[in-house]
């Protein structure tokens, strides 16, 4: 080889030289992208529960009462949310009618109404108040409770309410929290499986329930359902035994930290019917006992009354007092002599009395 | 006859030689090296924000001499799709170059998801991080009746689907998002899936205990890791923030030609953006009170006329006649922040 062409040749090889020279100056390696991941996505699901039969309890007695549930706190429900629950009380022949009125009204006036309204009432549903419950309506409603009277108070953590200003007095307490379970639950964390129960009629034929904004409830009574271990409360880190449903201090008491059981169409999966046929039928199981002040209801059930009248000058007094008790759907007449099978109200003078 | 020397000639063409070497290598292949830095500072996840985020990503992809990217990312995520759209572009981006994530003070939700299509990720041990999981609004428990002054041909056409199954349906998104993070972390992750779905959101000094994140580091630390994933040195640094912008500012003098009446240079070009305001407010050709409100404005309009070509700016109410309110439901991987 010539030597110009030697000489020529040291162009390309002087240029490839410093070309990877130049490319090791820049470059140490190549980059190898990581492995393409293959994220599964066909294999996620959502776990739900299975949708119950409407249920009831077989065991209903058809009997005449009256439910009567709160209107007058500013109670945060809407009435077709109730739509269940009074079907299955009506079912039972209950009359059901609500307290209603402004919750802006003194508490005197709310205090006539509540009063009117439980005197003939054999349970008392109170929803959610987010007026506060003042002391002279708690003693109200305690004295119904100490006649036998059924309560249930109902409320569910994502709802502003004051329940607690009425629940203390009966050994209930709902805590501010929400009851939740990452492990086993319906369609979100916060729809929670129950499946401990105590045994109670409350509870007869109950397997599973579904809670879907169930809070706890704290009581000087019994828990009537009991989460399992998996269930947390928002409140608390470590794991513990929730009421979400509980007796107060009296069994006439019921708490029921949730609300939504009962809302179509959560109340059509697993054991929710079952259990508010349950609720409907301890509505219904009322043993109220009524005294002299609260006529005229004491006479309910009864199938008339007799208004005997002491002297001829109280007839028409009589004849009012007859009307007014038509007016509560008892039958009476006018008389002036006793019939000792028949229930009798007798119409006289304090003077007479003698 | 002294340059035909071969003691003259040899030094030249070696000379020669090594200049075609260097040319070679810097305007054929491969050149210099660069690494891209993105900046996203706090920025919740939209469909116009994840836009621009992707064009940055897409400069970043298709510009050869960019061997390795850092982004610098502060989020706490936002709209579910458009989070998921920026960690596909970012998954994408890795396949081709490393991509490095230094978080910021807070990158949650939808902002960690996009995290996860990097190929590593720092934190510093204060950023926050984490919460995987969704959001969304639903309906009343019991549903409203429908207005008999419209009429619709299934019982779902108006919601979609009953409450119960939409409810599902974000359950199911979290699953995915979690699945993701498992996928996407691997054995990296020292948590459950259990653990992942809770959606705590952890100082960056857990993070990185709990396989979250992979490294404590901050930019420097980034651009260290993506220049050795990348097999590189002696590197340049390319801020493409910068970079989309001076492209965006060239297409826009582009826009603006002369002969539209506009004075040259950046006078020119506020001036035209002043106009452009004044034309979309529909403003009667009095000037706005200040000229950088002006700007603002006429940006904000041209980023929607040229990153969207004009679509998505919709009207108030754009079927007055439909007796039916229109709502935009939407699904968020969005950490909202509420102190515990």
């Amino acid at each position: 080889m010539s030597p110009k062409l030697l000489t020529i040749a040291l162009i390309p090889l002087f240029a490839a030289a410093t070309f990877v020279a130049v490319f090791f100056f820049f470059y140490r390696g190549g980059y190898e992208p990581p492995p393409l991941v293959d994220i599964p996505y066909e294999e996620l699901t959502s776990p739900g529960a299975p949708s119950g039969t409407a249920a009831d309890s077989g065991t209903a007695r058809v009997s005449n009462g009256l439910m009567v549930i709160d209107a007058l706190h500013s109670n945060f429900y809407a009435e077709r949310e109730l739509v269940s629950l009074t079907s299955w009380v009506a079912n039972r022949g209950y009359e059901v009618e609500f307290v209603r009125g402004s919750s802006r009204l003194p508490v005197e006036e709310k205090l006539l109404l509540l009063e009117e309204k439980l005197r003939g009432a054999d349970s008392f549903l109170v929803i959610l108040p987010r007026v506060r419950y003042e002391e002279e309506e708690v003693d109200l409603v305690e004295q119904f409770v100490e006649k036998g009277g059924k309560l249930v108070l109902i409320s569910e953590p994502t709802r502003t309410s004051l329940i607690n200003t009425l629940g203390k007095r009966f050994g209930i307490e709902f805590q501010p929290d929400y009851l939740y379970n990452t492990v086993e639950y319906d369609h979100n964390f916060r729809h929670i499986y129950v499946r401990d129960f105590q045994p109670d009629p409350l509870t007869s034929a109950l397997d599973t329930i579904a809670l879907f904004i169930a809070g706890s409830v704290r009581t000087s009574g019994n828990g009537v359902a009991i989460t399992d271990v998996n269930t947390r409360s928002s409140l608390l880190e470590g794991a513990s035994e929730f009421y979400p449903i509980a007796f107060g201090s009296s069994r006439n008491v019921l708490a029921v930290a949730d609300f939504t059981f009962m809302v179509p169409p959560y109340n059509a999966l697993l054991d929710n019917d079952r259990l508010l046929s349950n609720v409907a039928d301890y509505l219904t199981d009322s043993q109220r006992e009524y005294i002299l002040a609260d006529f005229p209801y004491f006479y309910k059930g009864r199938q008339g009354v007799d208004v005997v009248v002491g002297q001829p000058s109280l007839w028409e007094v009589g004849l009012d007092i007859s009307n007014g008790l038509s007016d509560f759907g008892l039958s009476s007449g006018i008389s002036d002599l006793e019939d000792v099978s028949q229930d009798t109200l007798f119409l006289g003078l304090y003077e007479d009395s003698g | 006859m002294f340059l035909c020397r071969w003691y003259v000639l040899a030094p030249a063409m070696a000379g020669l030689g090594i200049a075609l070497g260097v040319l070679g290598f810097a305007y054929l292949s491969p050149g210099k090296p660069s690494i891209g830095v993105i900046e996203i500072p706090y920025t919740t996840i939209s469909d116009r924000s994840a836009a621009a985020i992707n064009l940055y990503l897409d400069y970043a992809r298709e510009d050869d001499s960019i061997k390795a990217v850092v982004i610098k990312l502060t989020s706490p995520g936002g709209s579910a799709a458009a989070s998921e759209r920026l960690y596909i572009e970012t998954r994408r981006l890795r396949a081709e170059k490393p991509v490095v994530i230094v978080m910021g003070r807070l990158v949650a939700s939808g902002g960690y998801m996009m995290s996860m299509g990097a190929s590593h990720t720092y934190a510093q041990t204060s950023s926050l991080v984490g919460n995987v999981g969704v959001i969304a609004s639903s309906g009343p428990l019991v549903p409203s009746l429908p207005n008999e002054a419209a009429v619709f041909s299934a019982p779902y056409k108006l919601s979609g689907g009953p409450r119960r199954e939409w409810i599902s349906s974000v359950d199911l998104l979290s699953a995915a998002f979690v699945q993701l993070v498992v996928s996407e972390r691997g054995d990296r992750l020292r948590i459950t899936r259990d653990a992942v779905a809770e959606a705590r959101i952890y100082p960056g000094i857990a993070a990185v205990r709990l396989g979250l994140v992979d490294e404590i580091g901050g930019d420097s630390d980034g651009i260290l890791k993506a220049a050795q994933l990348a097999g590189i040195s002696n590197y340049d640094l390319v801020d493409v923030n910068y970079e989309v912008l001076r492209e965006f500012t060239q297409a826009l003098n582009e826009l603006i030609a002369p002969g539209d009446g506009y004075g040259s240079g950046d006078a020119g070009l506020i001036e035209a953006l002043a106009a452009l305001s004044r034309d979309n407010d529909g403003a009667d050709g009095n000037p706005s009170t200040t000229e950088s409100a002006d700007i603002i404005t006429g940006l904000q309009n041209l980023s929607s006329l040229m990153l969207d070509r004009g679509l998505g700016a919709e009207e108030d109410d754009p079927f007055p006649e439909l007796p039916l309110e229109l709502n935009d439901p939407d699904i968020y991987y969005l950490y909202v922040g509420h102190v515990p």
